[in-house]
């Protein structure tokens, strides 16, 4: 490439930088003039100016040209600002934009009416004779310009300005001409002023890097960690491995900080969204208010440059099919400025962004008949349909509910392609409809593509891999538990904890039979079936498989385009035995199954099992994982509150003082050596091997170590209170003919960090006491028993809403208080609380919700819904600052 | 130019050196469990997912069998082909590593541009490009484009 074309890039690449910034200021100054917005926007133009007229760009620099003129008024307060000014302005930005995205850039655009439009805006006879007789005879005065400008470039490019400014000094002595001294002095004065207020640029400490070398590095990363795990593996029987393990954790930091240079906060792209909904409220004549929140969520830069498109037409659905008019939202007791909210946040190693507006919301039922009537779905797939279910048919191509076609959106073309934009990006879009309350997308992420960690398992013979942020959980069902996989409508279904989800084989997904060797391996899994719960976005179903092989950092390559169409497939990978494993795709496989959750709820609705469904509830057990410390003593913990389970090597422990760190992913993790807070024997010796559970509370980074996972039980609890007092122990129970301590994590957060979990002692004793604990999981109902009775309650448990309605209407005297879960079976505590608080004789007692949801939207949810106060169940101190309120002092 | 031949059954045909990134033995296939039967499955080429594809079916015969003669050309990939080969090239492969299995290999035979004759009305094939003579007999210069781009050949693919 010759040395100009590359200069003529650099400068083709800032002008799409400045034209994001004009942007971004304009929207700024929508918000309220002040002198460094017009500033940013001055110097923006100049610089768009400066390099249009060095390269012959004839449009866009009389374009900027005047924009500029424009804008320095106002800067320099020879006019005046005032708001009518924003839309010439906005015009102005997007002609220079289409210019900037032209083939011949602009230079056989007409703009004159822009041009006009601009100059209207101080009146066309303010703007000087001369300065309208040089943009015709454009060169040399624009060469002068141009000089200021490369001035202003300097310290972000040096290169390349001092190239462009070689040039200029050139061609302006060639062509010293009157004009160019006519031009000078007004501009020379702005380029004096320029460097000072532009200082910012060079604190940043940034480097412009070529993104074609950021792949490759991140490419190359992905090798070395392809390589580290192969190391890892072939040398695992060696003796002194503490250099590789070295080797291996600057590695894991190496690809961590290359993931990082790929990573750009999402606010950039929402900034734009500001400007698209303000034009969008003029020209529908809706006020609209648009809310972002979560600007600075990072996201790969991959995935953020595709969002864009998709998002932009979300936000026009919104405003369009969203939001009524003012008048019909006053005359609904609304605000008459209709809201859209724009929020992306990190939830659970995934990015979510949300889409939500408080319009009409989308009537289910226009949708089915337009889908009916396009041949879409069948009248009787209709009937069966939900709410949701029903209004997600709109990401089908070839539906859209507006009854008008309108400029913006309405043509039934869109939300298919949003959606398989998303999809192809490994997220998943979802929508929650509420009508006349308004309508919220979801849409889930991923942070980055290339390197995931994954399970990898067997499935009849063959290794998968499934990335982390789509598994939830690993289910065996044994052939004496009581719930087990059923059939319903000819599907495999299994209820997990009050939802059920569709059970698939690799057969269902393939369409493939495996040879038949594979039947007998089944069966001498003695009726045990293992599979996988994985999610995409909302859906989530299970997946058959043989045995689980163990977890892997994998880079993730894509398939070749001869089995692109095989979406259930994400893609396939080298694992560290040199292997080859496809990885499987949750999103592909609910996409070609057409899973979805609501659909199935639906059914069972509908189908007679409904009552023996209603009696599985009730007999709801618990998952326990069961483990060993010493050789005698089983313990067990909740799977609920297990992150993960590792096994690691004792040569990887790395002592500091007394504490025992182990170094996973990056992180040093205290181990937990539960001898030091439970009467337990101590670890036995000689052990090289051992496993160590990581917890999933919140501040509680932990590894508790132990010698051996047993397996991971689905058993009711009896629990029975420890002989010997014990803090950390919840109880003892009786697994598969062994004694085992259900250990409380809790309580042993609390000992292990007293600082961070300070035990709250609350010395009050209840003002009246008789509480009612209505909660369906039985680990959390007897901690809550205990903690409540800690404290001095008399607790009376409810496995679900109806049995505590029952309870109180039996005794409405005889409660003082009710805590209860939100999510239950049979009836849950929005229904709960609605009831009571409808009842006479029952809407004298205080109801707090005790729940495991975290948002913010939810506690709104649960006070709206009638609830007296709201508390999450994460730790002891929060489950038992529900009650707080109704304790006195001693 | 250059070509190296190889048999698909009885059948002597060529591609084009510079397309090659090489040649292998039939590795064991890791196979894709709902692929067409036209892709015998996946390889590790040091670091790389190669996707071979059996090309029996693809000339109506039976699938090539790996055997000890059997082997897989692979063909380099689009930027593979930009950095070594002429540019006229580069449209002939994938932007994948695809390679393809054939019964055993022959000799590298040199044809001159002149040599290329069309293919006879009576054996016209969307993979063949032209035909050479060679003494007695003909060579099938192949397309390799329009092998390694299958994807575009949906017959194939059900």
């Amino acid at each position: 490439m010759n040395r100009e074309d590359e200069v003529f890039k650099n400068f083709l690449v800032e002008m799409g930088e400045k034209l994001d910034e004009l942007e971004g200021g304009l929207a700024e100054l929508e918000e309220g003039f002040s002198q460094d917005v017009v500033n940013k926007l001055f110097r923006a133009v100049h610089t768009i100016k400066g390099g249009g007229g060095f390269f012959g760009l004839v449009k866009v620099s009389e374009l900027s040209h005047i924009f500029e003129d424009l804008l320095m008024k106002v800067r320099e307060g020879d006019l005046s600002y005032s708001e009518e000014m924003i839309g010439p302005f906005y015009s102005a930005c997007d002609a220079l934009k289409g210019m900037h995205e032209s083939e011949d850039l602009g230079n056989s655009l007409d703009i004159t009416q822009i041009c006009s439009e601009l100059k209207a805006v101080e009146g066309s006879d303010k703007i000087p004779e001369s300065t309208l007789t040089e943009k015709s005879d454009h060169e040399p005065t624009e060469i002068v310009w141009e000089k200021d400008s490369t001035e202003v470039l300097e310290p972000e490019e040096p290169q390349a300005s001092n190239q462009a400014n070689r040039k200029v000094e050139k061609v302006a002595a060639v062509s010293g001409t009157k004009e160019v001294k006519e031009a000078s002095p007004s501009k020379k004065s702005q380029a004096k002023q320029i460097p000072t207020t532009d200082n910012k640029g060079s604190q940043n400490e940034t480097i412009r890097v070529k993104v074609d070398l950021l792949n490759k590095l991140m490419e190359l990363t992905g090798e070395i960690v392809l390589g580290r795990n192969q190391l890892l593996r072939q040398f695992a029987d060696m003796e002194d491995k503490s250099n590789m393990v070295a080797m291996a954790h600057m590695i894991s930091d190496l690809q961590q900080l290359v993931l990082q240079t790929r990573m750009q906060p999402i606010g950039g792209t929402f900034t734009k969204f500001k400007r698209i909904v303000r034009d969008l409220a003029k020209q529908l004549d809706k006020p609209i208010d648009l809310v972002i929140k979560g600007e600075d969520t990072e996201l790969d830069r991959s995935i953020i440059e595709s969002l864009s498109d998709p998002l932009t037409h979300l936000i026009r659905n919104c405003a369009d099919h969203g939001l009524e008019d003012p008048s019909t939202r006053v005359g609904q007791g609304k605000d008459r400025v209709g809201t859209v909210l724009l929020e992306a946040k990190h939830e659970g190693g995934q990015v979510v962004i949300t889409v939500e507006d408080d319009g009409k919301g989308i009537d289910a039922e226009k949708v089915k008949a337009k889908a009916i009537a396009n041949n879409v779905i069948s009248s009787a797939e209709a009937e069966s349909m939900g709410e949701n279910e029903a209004a997600k048919l709109i990401f089908h191509p070839g539906l859209s509910t507006a009854e008008e076609v309108t400029s913006l959106s309405g043509r039934g073309v869109g939300m298919d392609v949003v959606k398989s934009t998303f999809e192809k990006l490994g997220g998943a879009i979802d929508l929650e409809t509420n009508i006349g309350k308004g309508t919220k997308v979801i849409i889930h992420l991923p942070t980055t593509l290339t390197i995931m960690s994954s399970l990898i398992v067997r499935i009849e013979g063959d290794r998968y891999a499934v990335p982390h942020s789509e598994l939830k959980e690993v289910i065996l069902v044994r052939p004496e538990d009581e719930i087990q996989i059923e059939k319903i409508r000819e599907r495999d279904v299994y209820r997990l904890r009050g939802t059920l989800i569709p059970i698939l084989s690799m057969e269902e997904i393939t369409g493939v039979s495996k040879r038949e060797e594979t039947s007998s391996e089944t069966i001498s899994r003695n009726g045990e079936v293992l599979f996988l719960v994985l999610h995409s976005g909302l859906n989530q179903f299970g997946l058959l498989i043989d045995s689980i092989d163990h977890t892997e950092e994998i880079v993730v390559k894509p398939l070749a385009q001869i089995l692109s169409r095989h979406t259930f497939y994400a893609g396939s990978s080298i694992l560290g035995d040199s292997d080859v494993a496809m990885v499987l795709s949750a999103n592909g496989i609910c996409q070609s199954h057409k899973l979805h959750i609501h659909d199935l709820e639906t059914n069972i609705k509908t189908n007679k099992s409904l009552a023996e469904m209603q009696i599985l509830d009730l007999q709801e057990k618990q998952d326990l994982m069961v483990f060993r410390y010493s050789k005698g003593e089983q313990l067990a913990i909740p799977l609920s509150l297990v992150f993960k389970v590792e096994q690691i090597e004792v040569s990887q422990i790395q002592k500091i003082s007394d504490n025992h760190f182990i170094n996973l992913e990056g992180k040093n993790i205290l181990l937990l050596y539960l001898d030091k807070y439970l009467s337990l024997k101590p670890l036995p010796d000689g052990l090289e091997t051992f496993y160590i559970i990581t917890p999933k509370i919140k501040d509680f980074e932990v590894g508790i170590v132990a010698s051996s996972i047993e397996e991971s039980v689905h058993t009711r609890l009896n629990l029975d209170n420890p002989p010997i007092n014990q803090n950390a122990i919840l109880g003892i129970t009786t697994i598969r003919e062994k004694i085992t301590f259900l250990v409380d994590l809790f309580s042993l957060a609390e000992q292990v960090s007293p600082e961070r979990f300070k035990r709250i002692d609350l010395e009050g004793r209840p003002e009246q006491d008789r509480l009612l604990v209505v909660e369906d999981t039985p680990f959390f109902r007897d901690l809550e028993k205990t903690y409540f009775e800690s404290v001095g309650f008399r607790v009376t448990l409810a496995n679900n809403g109806q049995e505590a309605l029952d309870l109180l209407m039996e005794r409405p005297r005889y409660f003082n208080l009710v805590v209860s879960d939100i999510v239950m079976p049979v009836m849950d505590g929005y229904e709960l609380v609605k009831s009571m608080k409808s009842s006479e004789k029952l809407d004298h007692i205080p109801v707090i919700a005790l729940t495991s949801f975290t948002e913010e939207q939810s506690r709104e949810k649960a006070l709206a819904a009638g609830f007296d106060g709201y508390a999450i169940k994460t730790n002891k101190e929060n489950i038992l600052r529900a009650v707080e309120q109704f304790l006195i002092e001693e | 130019m250059l070509y190296s031949t190889f048999y698909l059954g009885n059948t002597q045909m060529a591609v084009p050196i510079p397309c090659i990134l090489e040649i292998g033995r039939s590795f064991n296939f890791h196979p894709v469990r709902g692929a067409p039967e036209v892709i015998d499955g996946l390889i590790n080429l040091r670091g790389k997912v190669v996707t071979i594809v059996n090309l029996g079916l693809a000339f109506e015969e039976s699938k090539i069998a790996p055997s000890d003669e059997s082997r897989i050309f692979i063909f380099k990939n689009n930027s593979e082909l930009k950095e070594v080969a002429d540019s006229d090239l580069v449209t002939e492969t994938a932007p994948d590593n695809i390679g393809i299995h054939v019964d055993r290999i022959s000799d590298v035979i040199r044809v001159e541009n002149e040599e290329l004759q069309s293919v006879p009305a009576n054996m016209v094939h969307p993979f063949y490009k032209h035909v050479v003579r060679r003494g007695e007999s003909f060579i099938i210069i192949l397309e390799p484009s329009k092998i390694l781009n299958l994807h575009e050949t949906p017959d194939l693919l059900s």
